[in-house]
């Protein structure tokens, strides 16, 4: 089947026409000549992208084994755990924060274990961090494990005959292979972690990340405030999913040669 | 379906349809109680959206959102759409009181039973106890929050008890304790808080336990606003990073017709006939509010 990228491309104009718009729309009514930062801005910035780091850090090394041991794995066991990803995945933000209050809640049973080791989970950056790890590891672990899932079989089982351990598959192997769309899904948890409000109005209320001081911005000053922090969440944000891309892109030129799905290389 | 439309119409040639926002903590009498009665009574459709009365206001007043009816407690949201030209007046149609709602199965419950009953300054020393885990919304973007900041002021004036207020507190915003509207109904609800800041009629839809407070602290008489209430106030940093002071506001739900109404002014006039009428009151009253009190804004 021949494809013509200029069918694709008209085909692709609505969905982008779609998206474009809100955006357009926020350049438009933007006031740049009286631009600039609500008290406390500055601090929510630093909050989420600061904690956003030290989540997406914990998501990835957490969810790293399960997505790998998931694209590996089969039968009941698989499905369970396919489940336990599933259901945190579908439940709706709201819902997870109020879940979260009665889990780790000063009174909750994970809570109250905690505050025997003196540690509480009320609206510190601890819980904060809990609430991004929540809000995107479900996320990561799905896209992480299709990356994992489209590494050749035959490539790993070459691995398993030539004696390498599942450690040396899975490091020599299935991490290089997979690294594109790692990268995706290293993204996709980025941008999860950092828009996360409906967990942290809830569970985390502080510190102030940007989706919440986006609302108090709402609260205390207005529209205008909101279009000002939301410049700058993209501006904060967005070099680390494009970092993630960029790799993907050289990835995708360094190794020119498509990958076969069936026989060997 | 046609024949039910068809018939409807035929009844009543002015189906009313009414949209209506409100202050975030009336949902429940707004959406099961007002809301459908008027509907019923009128056979048009009723829409309802609640948030915090701040960004509601500001929502409205940017025309980001358009409603029929605007109902906000304490006139301070109010002010935004009138500055906006939006509205020329507010009429009072209920009022709250500030109380303390506790958890019904925390361990200190049956200390907040006792001094609910006592009608003393008791429930101020259950407050400080320390272990009590108090919950209340912020005072930076949430009037309730505010004004359980002033109830305890006026408390300490009150009861002649210097620095309880603060040593309950721990700072006007004390992260351990201040949360958003839903994250405190949550963490009440769930007995993850001992007690929590509340309106009267919010705790009493929501079947909890309270402390009622005496009516030189619990900021609902707008009698007591100017000699008593206005003796106590406290700075909060406003966008610029300025000090900004805060006086109390009576504990007074104001509704106002908007001029840009999608389904006219006349609708919007209709709902807020409703609401002072004999059976909207009833329906207030029967979720808890008071009766309104005080004069109309800008007459």
């Amino acid at each position: 089947m021949k494809r013509s990228p200029s069918t694709a491309m008209w085909l692709s104009l609505p969905a982008l026409l779609m998206l474009a718009v809100p955006f357009l729309t926020l350049t438009g009514i933007t006031h740049w000549h009286n631009f600039h930062l609500a008290w406390g801005d500055g601090e929510a910035i630093a909050t989420s992208t600061g904690l956003g780091l030290i989540s997406l850090l914990l998501i990835v090394v957490s969810g790293l084994p399960v997505a790998w041991w998931l694209s590996q794995a089969q039968g009941k066991a698989r499905a369970m755990v396919e489940m336990l990803v599933l259901i945190p995945l579908l439940t709706p933000p709201l819902a997870m924060g109020i879940l979260l209050v009665s889990a780790y809640g000063p009174y909750g049973p994970a809570g109250s274990l905690l505050a025997r080791l003196g540690i509480e989970l009320v609206n510190n950056p601890a819980a904060f961090v809990l609430a991004q790890w929540y809000g995107a590891l479900p996320y990561f672990i799905t896209a992480a494990r299709s990356a994992f899932a489209a590494v050749p079989v035959a490539i790993l089982e070459a691995g398993r005959t030539l004696g390498a351990s599942p450690w040396q598959r899975f490091r020599r192997l299935s991490l290089p292979l997979a690294a594109p769309g790692l990268a995706s899904a290293v993204a996709l948890a980025w941008v999860r972690a950092i828009g996360e409000f409906g967990i942290v109005m809830i569970f985390a209320y502080f510190p102030q990340g940007i989706p919440v001081k986006l609302y108090n911005n709402l609260q205390n000053d207005g529209v205008d405030a909101v279009y000002v922090l939301l410049w700058l969440l993209l501006l904060f944000t967005l070099p680390l999913p494009l970092a993630c891309f960029a790799l993907v892109r050289r990835y995708a030129r360094d190794k020119p040669q498509p990958r076969t799905r069936s026989g060997v290389i | 379906m046609a024949l039910a439309v068809g018939a409807t119409y035929s009844v009543s040639a002015m189906a009313t349809d009414i949209r209506v926002t409100y202050a975030g903590s009336m949902g429940k009498v707004m959406d099961e109680s007002l809301g459908p009665a008027f509907a019923k009574e009128n056979n048009g459709n009723y829409q309802g959206q609640g948030q915090g009365a701040y960004g509601m206001a500001r929502l409205l007043a940017s025309k980001k959102i358009t409603a029929d009816v605007f109902v906000s407690i304490t006139p301070g949201p109010m002010q935004i759409l009138k500055d906006a030209g939006l509205i020329d007046s507010a009429v009072p149609v209920a009022s709250t009181s500030m109380v303390i709602a506790y958890s019904p199965k925390g361990q200190y419950a049956q200390k907040f039973a006792a001094a609910s009953k006592a009608g003393d300054a008791s429930w101020l020393d259950v407050l400080a106890t320390p272990g009590v885990k108090f919950g209340r919304t912020d005072p930076v973007n949430d009037p309730k929050g505010q004004n359980i900041v002033f109830t305890l002021l006026l408390a300490e004036k009150y009861y002649s008890k210097p620095g309880i207020a603060e040593k309950i507190m721990g700072g006007v915003q004390n992260p351990a304790q201040t949360h958003l509207e839903g994250g405190l109904l949550a963490r009440l609800e769930n007995g993850q808080v001992d007690a929590a800041a509340g309106y009267e009629s919010e705790v009493i839809s929501a079947h909890l336990p309270y402390v009622a407070l005496p009516d030189e602290i619990n900021l609902s008489n707008p009698a007591e606003a100017k000699k008593w209430y206005d003796t106590v106030s406290f700075a909060i940093k406003d966008s610029k990073g300025e000090e900004k002071t805060l006086h109390t506001q009576p504990l007074v739900y104001y509704a106002a017709v908007l001029k840009n109404a999608p389904n006219g002014e006349k609708a919007g006039k209709a709902f807020v006939d409703f609401m002072l009428s004999k059976a909207g009151q009833a329906l207030y009253r029967q979720n808890g509010y008071a009766a309104p009190k005080g004069d109309a804004l800008y007459p």
